[in-house]
């Protein structure tokens, strides 16, 4: 009896406990959980329904449209330029950075991560502009790049030149390359943080063959933070909509048309326009989610599938 | 003797550097020099008056003028819509605002982040499974253009144009520093829960007496990193809290203000200073935690 009573006493309280256990996390994922829906599920879905929608300033309601605003955004597409700008200058915005940003962020981690001379400080450097605000790198570097550079340039050669910004020719082109300037931090710490998780015994075998440095980040490094490496080029796609260039800082609402990228004109439909833009907008993000799906999937098969073994 | 030995061995000393260190070295000082001159520029002009910046912009002040930091306090206010009427948010509430939408957001992300790695690392539940899966299902399906969605969610709320409504938004789970904090958690082993169980402890003791404790570190580093961008950050207050102007907000107002009295470029560059030196501060003495080694499997303490 004194058994059958202890092996129940044991079973209540071990149901007990895994009555507390789902009551306690069910505490702890509930609001987090509600939250996903509503502002992820829920407002992805509306953005789904908005873009069939239309809005009567008038009457102050939505009323359904259909595939209209589809329409409208094609027929945009074809008979106006600012979507054709748009897509160029956010093309060539990701190559750049793709081409460019990748690869030097790549090279300067693995610098600091073998070592070499300066790598503490060049890490706080290249970390720095991370932190600051971008109104301020903006304004510094807009006032520097009309004032200092023309009035350096000067001095030592004895030449006028135009500012960068206010040249139209150059005006992109440094918009390009300021957003590379400050673009090192993230990335940096990422490939840091997986190139730290390298075996110490697969370098040291490297370093007794004699590898170059080149040959041991083109042959060693490379292949083991290939993984960090896809997820940084798959989830980047996404900026070819999603961008500003930082374009908000440099000129406000107030850039040029032929500067726009599509993440630009998205982000300034909000800030500056009203309701009556917002079916339209999410007809936008619509479409471009629609585009990017696939691409981002095919680009992480391709990457995954060809890309180079850690064996 | 041993000076001669010593003059030996200094001759026997190679440098040792490749090429590779040598270009490398070269760009990367060369993208410092761009940084340290182009900041030191915009440090000194700041103090710069009209004239002297138009004459002089590559000199040193003649003289240092300090009133271009009063000035830019005096007018760092930003118009916002107050009932019927207007008001100006000086620099005080924008500081408060900023407060609140920085410290409480980082805070609240950082918690929510951590709150969820720890239930779904240690519960062994199918919705654990689930909500990993979502959150590296998010990560990799791009979403674009979900932003008048968002807002219009937040009117039907009622939390448009409020912080409260702020802090709702980053009572979110999604993203990398989740990632951060689940690897940490499932490092942690297990014996640790069951023990402290054995000796009477409840779910919300081992959570947080013993579980948030072993993370403190990596708590800290993403709530530091998180109070940072959130500090700079301005289209998000733009969009979401345009009737409360953050510190960053004020700032870009105040870059395109077009008032006479502060439309120069010292002017401009004075307000700059006033929102950087804080968070370069806060940088200088925190730096060797922020760029600590961080990886998508977690942050060594």
């Amino acid at each position: 009896m004194l058994i059958i009573n202890t092996i129940n006493n044991k079973i209540n309280i071990k149901n007990n406990r895994k009555r507390n256990d789902m009551i306690f996390y069910i505490c702890l994922v509930a609001i987090p959980l509600a939250q996903f829906i509503l502002f992820y599920i829920f407002v992805n879905f509306n953005s789904i329904l908005l873009s069939i929608k239309s809005y009567d300033a008038v009457t102050g309601e939505y009323s359904w449209v259909g595939i209209k605003n589809f329409e409208r955004f094609f027929i945009e597409f074809k008979t106006t330029t600012i979507f054709k700008t748009a897509l160029k200058n956010s093309l060539v915005a990701y190559f750049a950075k793709l081409l460019l940003g990748v690869s030097l962020g790549l090279i300067f981690s693995y610098y600091i991560f073998k070592k070499m001379k300066g790598h503490n400080l060049f890490k706080i450097v290249l970390f720095m502009p991370s932190i600051v605000s971008s109104i301020v790198m903006v304004a510094v570097y807009k006032q520097f790049l009309e004032r200092g550079i023309p009035g350096i340039v000067q001095v030592i050669f004895n030449v006028k030149i135009q500012g960068f910004l206010a040249n139209p020719d150059t005006l992109f082109g440094t918009i390009i390359f300021y957003n590379l300037w400050v673009g090192f931090g993230t990335p940096i710490l990422l490939y840091l943080g997986a190139m730290n998780g390298i075996s110490d015994s697969v370098l040291e075998a490297a370093k007794i063959d004699g590898a170059s440095d080149v040959r041991e980040f083109v042959s060693i490094v490379f292949p083991c933070i290939y993984s960090t490496f896809t997820v940084f080029i798959t989830v980047g796609l996404v900026l070819i909509f999603t961008d500003q260039l930082q374009l908000y800082s440099f000129y406000g609402a107030d850039t040029d048309l032929v500067y726009y990228t599509f993440g630009y004109y998205l982000y300034r439909g909000v800030q500056v326009g009203s309701v009556i833009d917002y079916p339209y907008l999410a007809t936008m993000g619509v479409i471009f989610t629609l585009i990017i799906t696939p691409i981002t999937f095919f680009v992480r098969y391709l990457l995954k599938r060809f890309g180079p073994s850690v064996e | 003797m041993n000076s001669a030995n010593k003059k030996i061995n200094f001759n026997k000393i190679k440098i040792k550097i490749s090429i590779f260190e040598i270009v490398c070295l070269i760009i990367l000082l060369f993208y410092m020099f761009t940084l340290v001159i182009s900041f030191g520029w915009g440090i000194l002009n700041s103090f710069k008056g009209s004239f002297d910046y138009i004459e002089n912009s590559l000199g040193i002040p003649k003289p240092f003028i300090l009133n271009n930091y009063f000035d830019a306090c005096e007018y760092f206010g930003v118009r916002v819509k107050a009932g019927a009427g207007i008001r100006y948010v000086q620099i005080p509430e924008q500081f408060l605002n900023t407060i609140l939408y920085a410290v409480g957001g980082s805070l609240i992300q950082t918690l929510t982040c951590c709150i969820m790695a720890y239930a779904t690392s240690k519960f062994n539940y199918k919705l654990s499974k689930i909500i990993y899966t979502i959150v590296i299902f998010t990560m990799i399906l791009p979403i674009v253009g979900a932003l008048p969605s968002e807002v219009q969610m937040l009117k039907n709320l009622g939390m448009y144009d409020t912080i409260i409504g702020t802090w709702v938004l980053k009572t979110n789970f999604l993203g990398i520093h989740y990632l951060v904090f689940y690897a940490a958690f499932k490092e942690i082993p297990k014996e640790f829960n069951e023990a402290a169980m054995i000796d009477g402890a409840s779910n919300l003791d081992v959570m947080l007496y013993i579980m948030f404790p072993l993370v403190k570190f990596v708590f800290l580093t993403i709530i530091i990193l998180k109070f940072i961008v959130d500090w700079n950050e301005f289209q998000i207050p733009l969009i979401y809290i345009p009737n409360h102007p953050t510190l960053s907000y004020g700032e870009y107002k105040f870059t395109i203000s077009p008032n006479n009295a502060v439309s120069d470029t010292p002017h401009k560059l004075a307000g700059c200073m006033l929102i950087f030196v804080p968070i370069f501060i806060l940088f200088i003495c925190l730096h060797k935690r922020l760029i600590g080694n961080v990886s998508m499997g977690g942050v060594k303490g």
